[in-house]
């Protein structure tokens, strides 16, 4: 999240874009709850009305997998109404640069297309700037020039108009205009606006283009950086803030820093030299710091800091890479630390059959779970499974110390409440214990490369203790050891480690760090600063200067994040500044977002794979041609498994499937599948299907259903319900939506089928994470 | 003591069971066995280990949906049918408003249930007898000066708990602020019902809607009972405890016949 939970409070109009807060994060509805009660509106658009949507002002339901349409339907609205910020967008977005002249975009590609078959690879080279002789953007603070950013952006979304948008998304033309209305509507200076989304957003093959088209809409309202506003991820786990935090994901290393790959980054300077601008020209300090904590004093200038030593990305590592590689027998063994991918996975049924490949499966986890148990799952025999499996249980997040991110980016730190049950460890021991026993190994056996191994600076105590750990994430002064204040300390010539840049300064003391601080503010607008610590630098609203005007004062004078005194010449803050606060307002009203090197919010941006606008697209898997260019579908994805799609149209796979989760339930269900009182609440699997479609099919709520797709099927039973309408597209076609819950499994107390064994194994262009949310289906009575 | 109310914000809730499953665990009731049938609504009724529940009531209304969410557990009326009917005396109302059973002193002859225009109590067993069982109001809780597990639980205030005077006067302000923002229907339920009850809804729509009674009346019947039959009441309850004395007798030969037919699997 740009903002944070509490910062729902001040929002005029929230919306409800691809998540459902009421079902997943329960917890924080008080805080929308608030913003209502205080006169905001709440906005939901989502291809089913939702527990959310139940106590929503207005609910908009949209096709699976068109949210770019009707994001670009709304940009287009706001923009042909004049109903954007304009001092906001004129000062704190890149609206005015000039674009190169060759930039253009035709038929559904921009320009630099060179076509692969019917996929694409872009050449960026005109998706830049304009400069003049001494490298500067040229500027057109008119916002006239047909090549600056602004018209260009209109150009591209005039296309989106209402009908159109309405035509591919399926949503009613007059519940889509009301949703543009009342959301643009916070486009006035003072109003504030924020999106709230989840993985109906993410999860699709435009995954980060939507996330995208989100940002920009919030640019043009001038929703970011100030309270009640931004871009807010709201993330399934508690700590799934800080697994990404620690670059858990096959692109990242600590502190959102790029994976470095073997061919573009085979030297220290080559990775630095990638360093892109803005205050990202400091990554080499955050780079070396981290060699520094890996390797200590093995790592010196002379050795480049042991750079070697860092694994590099041969290829593709990502989720359905991974499996991919998994069953073609690259991968010999797999640990999975609280993970599921037996239920969670896409094509999950194949994926548990690719686990036969593996000599060596271990699973850590609370309950043995599907995917330590593939080879029991009925109708599989295990003699001919040679994979050997470990099952190490690992302790409860209520036995263990140490910290968790929340979304809003608050490291808290979290004390044992209990001892673990039985043997089961912490995953600190464990990890600490593995890496131990391996390191042994070396010393004892030699191999091909050991010294990443021996030399690994692992420090941790005799029993790791996670203060210890901390300590080095916050970083610290390699000659005394001391702890340093924060990353604007960190130096790139070896003189301190850092094991995560953007937590620097939430452990920088040891008897009273700021992640284990407790205290309410009691004025303020609900930043609450010494409440744990909120990465970067205790900041709770990110690109906080775009929250005041280019003269310092506040938008919205009742809730001022920052403001310009200008009697006595100084900022005053109810927020660690996100600029050089040091100088007079002026000198910062270009540098609203300090991470870009033109200092501005790009409306316009060469950073994603399919172009620097968001195009809608159809889905992998769609009922229909796309009817915005003559590309059906995301042309920059790689397709990994060609034969398992069902053809645009199909007759054999009807319907749109997506995915969805419960209250009751959580994740692959290991945690909530083994409560009696929450399968009591919620017994079974089940998918969800329209009146309409029921009556067509001769379903009624309760029915025994087989719901298939090119991948696979499983069956379960059928809840028919108002809560979700066919929606009229293209050419007047009458789309069914058909919507499961991933949360079953054949392990646990309740026992289910998982529905993600008939998901595609197709990903965003830029991450890769898979396509869950919008698929073809069939589903027919079979009881 | 005052009297103690929850409050109901019908139009806060957003359907996530904590209540219910808040109530199970801080009573220690075990769960039960369901099936799914069609609707999010689960446990589908109350049981003797079912205390509270969340209604789920679905509505397609032209082009609308209406989801409306009720929590139903017992009412603590002021003047609850169940007490006057229970032949054992076994249901009191105490210092502090709630509704109580005896556990000790109930026969388990249901008369409670029938009463009860809201269908609360459920009789179940207890060691060798059958007794009635109902939301207690978490008395071993308030009368320590806690607030109900359901209302602890609640992650939005649409459920909370305090003096019955304060959650009125909340309830009325909060209904005036949903007429004001166009909620025509907006209203109390159960500041009038039973004497007043000790669960007060804000309410979005008419009670039916969330499977509330629109005008909860004791039954004929229970008015007879308690003051017409007055005379013979005595006599009857004899006759009902002799009723189910005999009763049970046949329901452990059942269980005992119940095991045997297991142990021939």
């Amino acid at each position: 999240m740009t903002n944070h939970w509490i910062d729902y409070q001040h929002a005029d109009v929230i919306l409800q874009f691809g998540g459902n807060t009421a079902e997943n994060h329960p917890i924080s509805m008080k805080w929308i709850t608030k913003a209502m009660e205080k006169g905001g509106k709440l906005i939901v658009v989502d291809p089913r009305f939702t527990r959310t949507a139940a106590v929503a002002d207005l609910y908009a339901p949209i096709r699976p997998g068109t949210n770019i349409a009707f994001l670009g339907g709304i940009m287009n609205y706001c923009l042909e109404k004049r109903l954007y910020h304009e001092e906001y967008v004129l000062h704190y977005t890149n609206a005015s640069s000039l674009i190169s002249p060759g930039f253009g975009f035709q038929d559904g590609l921009f320009t630099g297309a060179q076509m692969n078959g019917e996929q694409v690879s872009y050449d960026k080279s005109t998706w830049a700037y304009q400069t003049d002789a001494d490298g500067n953007i040229i500027k057109d603070d008119s916002l006239q020039d047909p090549h600056c950013v602004f018209q260009l952006l209109k150009k591209h979304f005039s296309r989106y108009t209402v009908e159109k948008v309405c035509e591919i998304t399926g949503c009613p033309e007059e519940k889509f205009l009301e949703v543009a209305e009342l959301y643009c509507s916070t486009g006035k200076p003072g109003k504030a606006g924020t999106i709230l989304y989840a993985m109906g957003v993410t999860q699709f093959t435009q995954g980060s283009e939507n996330v995208r088209a989100l940002a920009m809409l919030q640019l043009l309202l001038g929703n970011m950086g100030i309270a009640g506003g931004g871009v807010n991820a709201q993330r399934g786990q508690s700590n799934v803030q800080g697994s990404t935090d620690m670059g858990n994901l096959f692109h990242i290393i600590p502190g959102y820093m790029p994976c470095p790959h073997e061919k573009t980054h085979p030297t220290l300077k080559a990775y630095n030299d990638t360093s892109p601008g803005g205050y990202w020209e400091n990554r080499p300090k955050f780079m070396v710091s981290l060699l520094k904590a890996f390797w200590g004093e093995h790592a010196t200038a002379e050795n480049d800091f042991c750079y070697d030593y860092l694994p590099k990305l041969d290829k593709e590592r990502s989720h359905i890479a991974s499996s991919k590689y998994m069953g073609e027998g690259e991968i010999k063994g797999m640990i999975c630390f609280a993970d599921n991918p037996a239920v969670t996975g896409p094509t999950a049924s194949a994926k548990r059959h690719y686990q036969t490949k593996l000599d060596w499966l271990i699973s850590v986890d609370i309950y043995e779970n599907e995917t330590a148990a593939f080879w029991k799952e009925p109708g599989v025999n295990p003699e001919e499974i040679d994979t050997e499996v470990f099952l190490l249980p690992a302790a409860m997040h209520f036995e263990k110390d140490g910290t968790i991110a929340n979304s809003g980016r608050w490291i808290q730190w979290r004390y044992k409440a209990q001892d673990p049950l039985g043997d089961s460890k912490p995953d600190l021991w464990i990890v600490d214990r593995l890496f131990k026993a391996v390191r042994r190994l070396y010393e004892r056996e030699g191999g091909v490369f050991p010294d990443p191994i021996l030399k690994m600076n692992w420090d941790y105590g005799e029993e790791a203790d996670s203060s210890r750990v901390a300590m080095e994430l916050n970083g610290y002064e390699t000659a005394s050891g001391a702890l340093i204040e924060n990353f604007s300390k960190l130096a790139d010539d070896g003189s301190t480690a850092c094991g995560n840049w953007i937590y620097s300064g939430y452990y920088n003391n040891e008897t009273a760090p700021a992640c284990k601080s407790r205290i309410k503010e009691t004025e303020g607008i609900g930043n609450n600063p010494e409440w744990a610590f909120a990465w970067p630098l205790n900041r709770r609203i990110i690109y906080n200067r775009a929250s005041a005007d280019p003269q310092g004062n506040p938008w919205n004078p009742d809730v001022p994040v920052l403001w310009w005194d200008s009697i006595g010449l100084e900022w005053k803050k109810n927020d660690v500044p996100d600029f050089n606060a040091n100088v007079p307002p002026e000198e910062t009203k270009y540098n609203a977002f300090i991470m870009t090197e033109e200092g501005q919010g790009r409306l316009f941006s060469s950073g994603m794979a399919e172009g620097p606008f968001p195009e809608h697209y159809e889905p992998w898997e769609s009922p229909v041609p796309n009817i915005m260019s003559s590309v059906q579908f995301n042309p920059v994805c790689t397709i990994w498994y060609p034969d398992s799609r069902a053809d645009v149209g199909s007759n054999e796979f009807p319907y749109v499937c997506t995915s969805y989760r419960l209250t009751e339930h959580y994740q692959s269900g290991i945690m909530t599948r083994n409560n009696p009182w929450l399968v009591e609440a919620m017994p079974e699997m089940f998918v969800e299907i329209s009146p309409s479609l029921a009556n067509k099919i001769g379903i009624q709520s309760g029915d025994m259903v087989e719901v298939s797709s090119k991948r696979g099927k499983f069956e379960c039973k059928c809840a028919v319900t108002p809560r979700i309408k066919s929606l009229t597209v293209t050419g007047g076609k009458e789309i069914e939506i058909v919507g499961f819950f991933f949360h079953w499994g054949f392990m646990g107390l309740s026992k289910g089928p998982s529905g993600n064994d008939i998901t595609p194994s197709i990903g965003c262009a830029n991450t890769n994470i898979p396509e869950y949310k919008a698929f073809l289906c069939n589903i027919r009575r079979t009881g | 003591m005052a009297k103690k109310a929850r409050l109901i914000d019908t139009t806060l809730c957003i359907g996530c069971k904590s209540c219910q499953v808040a109530c199970k665990n801080w009573n220690q009731l075990p769960a039960t066995q369901t099936e799914f049938t069609g609707s999010y609504e689960n446990p589908p009724d109350l049981h003797p280990e079912i205390w509270s529940r969340v209604r789920f009531n679905e509505y397609a209304e032209n082009d609308s949906v209406k989801w409306y969410f009720s929590f139903i557990s017992c009412m603590h009326c002021a003047k609850p049918g169940c007490m006057p009917v229970c032949p054992a005396n076994a249901i009191s109302i105490t210092e502090l408003g709630t509704v109580r059973v005896d556990q000790e002193r109930c026969i388990g002859c249901a008369l409670c249930k029938s009463a009860c225009p809201f269908n609360i109590p459920r009789v179940g067993e207890l060691g060798d007898k059958s007794v009635a069982w109902k939301c207690t109001f978490c008395y071993d809780r308030i009368s320590n000066g806690h607030i109900t597990a359901c209302a602890k639980a609640c992650p939005t205030g649409a459920l909370s708990f305090g003096d019955q005077n304060d959650k009125l006067a909340e309830a009325e302000a909060r209904v005036a602020l949903l007429q004001e923002k166009g909620h025509a229907k907006a209203q109390i339920y159960g500041k009038d019902e039973m004497g007043g009850l000790g669960v007060i809804y804000v309410l979005a729509d008419s009670p039916d809607k969330y499977g509330l009674p629109v005008d909860p009346q004791v039954s004929l019947g229970s008015y007879l009972w308690n003051v017409a039959l007055r005379p013979v009441k005595f006599l009857a309850t004899m006759g009902i405890t002799i009723g189910v004395i005999n009763n049970l007798i046949s329901k452990r030969e059942l269980k005992n016949t119940k095991n045997r037919a297991r142990h021939d699997d």
